[in-house]
């Protein structure tokens, strides 16, 4: 099928998500709580794209191409709509980029520099919450937590285990344990998946040097 | 008018119904066919009554159009907004009326199983919704044409489980949180299977459009909003209470005339996340094409301060929403933060600017409509009563 993105005329098969049938046409959209190799859950709403006639924005990531779709993905609407955002989320992020073992690899950071964002200024409203090294390969950070899911969505899904569950409601959400303690060998053995996927500091393969990560490239526009 | 007399005093009994004029519109449909049954709703323009308003003919249609052995009817009594009790008042004088329309609804789709979600503060009405389910399960069979299996599940106290998919969520003992669209539930939705979920006083509506024909029904309101709709009225009003009222009625009917108010300041229309219209402004119309939402209707006197009022309306949104999404999880939570600053007399301009930012990508990028409807009262409050922000930013409240 046919579809229009940024004004030109691109070619789309069904099924295919506004994400993907972008990124085949080089055209660049942010994401955080995607993942490629995890179902989309569309949480963090920072691909949002235009689609004309359609109302709201829509999330890239788990929208469906329609035949003739019309989609912008840089329109000042979406632009600031992503700013504000990731604006938000960083305000309920700890600030210790420097001392965090993510670091250069965190992908919040990285979509944050793309988006041109340095700072914040909404009200900070993270407290410190748990900060768990009982595991001898997981060391969980909550309070860098962004809530992307995607390591609930690891577990189940290439795990098949269900270890990571989403509790409490609205601003007190929290990934916790079934019973919300810490994380043992009990738990979980090794497999580190959900380390793995964590786009943040707020899960650390521990049992990785740095060095075997690869490193991040903010190959995005900086605006 | 339509329902009125079903909540003006309880049905005790189905042989009561029977004599109110009940059964006859299952008895019917139970002969018209699929076909007829959908094509009489759409020619009614019977639209939800849930605040979104979506076509109800076209939902049937959907759900009636996929192939699948097992579909489901879901009648949605999670009533959880701000203000709002009218299916209350069907459900307590008389849940015949109701499950009628869930089984014509499912006589429509072909659905032989229904639910309904009833939310947990309406627990007191278990018994007899219990035993009406009972009762009309039973008469139904005897009809012969309608095998239809109710079923009652309670919630557990989330506003969001009124969204639909975060009610299937709920059904299916999971956390209640909306899921993508699409798929919609009428192609896959409780257990995966095609699902209509409908509203109370939706479905209340379907058999006196069976009994007395579309264009009984679409004679009554305006273009695009047919028939009429109950409205709960509370706050600062002498005669607080539900009434039935064509749409397309002037608010000033419904306030002044009906509720009996002599001061108001500001209306809220359709719950927390309503609008909101001054109390000068009482000449609009409550319909589809002006101002509705599920019914719920909130008078504020002049002795209210707009800002409080709207800290308190926004914190609602912060207790209740389910925080899947960031702007909603994330925005609720700033911007109570920033309304209490304003109303302590700490808050400044730039803070409206920021709550002007945050309402926006709210209401443009949030996952369900909790998150995007959240800021419509804040955003039409901001700027009918600019002023007393202002006031408030420089002494508080
Ligand atoms: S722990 Fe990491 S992967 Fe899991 S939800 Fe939080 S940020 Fe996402
Ligand atoms: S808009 Fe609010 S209630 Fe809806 S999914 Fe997002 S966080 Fe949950």
């Amino acid at each position: 099928m046919k579809i229009q993105i940024n004004g030109n005329e691109v070619e789309a098969g069904e099924g295919d998500t506004i994400l993907e049938v972008s990124r085949r046409n080089g055209i660049y959209i942010p994401t955080l709580c995607n993942h490629d190799d995890l179902s989309p859950v569309g949480s963090c709403r920072v691909c949002v794209v235009e689609v004309k006639n359609n109302g709201n924005l829509i999330p890239a990531c788990s929208s469906t191409v329609r035949s003739l779709m019309n989609i912008e993905t840089g329109t000042p609407r979406v632009l600031q709509t992503r700013r504000t955002n990731l604006k938000l989320l960083l305000a309920n992020h700890a600030d210790n980029c420097l001392v965090c073992d993510a670091a250069n690899l965190c992908e919040l950071r990285k979509v944050a520099a793309e988006l041109g964002i340095t700072n914040s200024y909404f009200i900070k409203s993270r407290t410190a919450l748990m900060m768990d090294q009982c595991h001898p390969s997981i060391q969980r950070d909550l309070s860098k937590c962004i809530l992307c899911r995607r390591c609930v969505r690891a577990c189940r899904e290439i795990a098949e285990k269900e270890v990571w569950a989403v509790a409490f409601r609205g601003h007190d959400s929290r990934i916790v344990l079934r019973d919300d303690a810490e994380l043992k060998m009990e738990d979980c053995e090794d497999c580190t998946v959900c380390a793995d996927v964590c786009p943040v500091g707020a899960l650390i393969n521990t049992s990785k040097g740095r060095a075997e990560k690869e490193p991040c490239l903010y190959e995005g526009n900086i605006t | 008018m339509i329902l009125k007399k079903y909540i003006t005093r309880k049905t005790e009994s189905l042989d009561a119904y029977r004599a109110l004029g009940g059964l006859t519109a299952l008895q019917k449909a139970a002969g018209m066919g699929r076909k007829n049954i959908i094509d009489e709703i759409k020619k009614s323009q019977l639209r939800g009554r849930a605040g979104a308003g979506f076509p109800t003919g076209f939902k049937l249609e959907m759900a009636e159009q996929v192939q699948e052995p097992e579909k489901f009817v879901i009648c949605n009594a999670d009533e959880g907004e701000v203000g709002t009790f009218k299916d209350r008042e069907l459900l307590k004088n008389c849940p015949y009326l109701v499950l009628e329309g869930m089984m014509i609804a499912g006589l429509a789709v072909g659905a032989r199983q229904g639910y309904m979600y009833l939310r947990t503060e309406y627990s007191y009405l278990i018994d007899d919704i219990r035993r009406a389910i009972e009762e009309m399960e039973e008469e139904a069979l005897s009809l012969g044409k309608c095998d239809f299996r109710l079923e009652l599940f309670v919630g557990a106290g989330a506003y969001i489980c009124g969204e639909e998919t975060a009610l299937i969520e709920s059904i299916e003992q999971r956390r209640g949180e909306p899921r993508l669209k699409p798929p919609y539930p009428t192609n896959s939705g409780l257990f995966g299977k095609p699902t209509l979920i409908i509203n109370v006083e939706t479905l209340s509506n379907l058999p006196w459009i069976i009994v007395n024909g579309s264009e009984a029904f679409s004679s009554i309101g305006t273009e695009m909003s047919k028939g009429t709709k109950l409205f709960s009225v509370s706050g600062d009003v002498r005669r607080p209470g539900v009434y039935e009222l064509p749409l397309g009625t002037s608010l000033r009917v419904l306030v002044i005339d009906k509720a009996c108010a002599n001061d108001v300041k500001a209306v809220q229309i359709g719950g927390a996340s309503g609008r909101i219209v001054a109390g000068d402004d009482l000449e609009r119309l409550l319909c589809f094409e002006d101002v509705l939402g599920a019914g719920g209707v909130v008078v504020f006197n002049s002795s209210r301060n707009m800002v409080e009022m709207m800290r308190e309306n926004m914190a609602f949104f912060l207790h209740e929403s389910c925080g899947k999404c960031i702007p909603c999880r994330e925005g609720n939570y700033v911007i109570n933060r920033l309304l209490s600053r304003i109303c302590d007399g700490d808050g400044s301009e730039g803070d409206v600017t920021m709550i002007r930012e945050i309402a926006a990508s709210m209401g443009d990028s949030s996952l369900c409509g909790l998150g995007i409807s959240a800021p419509t009262g804040l955003l039409d409050t901001l700027q009918l009563f600019e002023p007393e922000f202002r006031e408030a930013i420089s002494a508080g409240v």
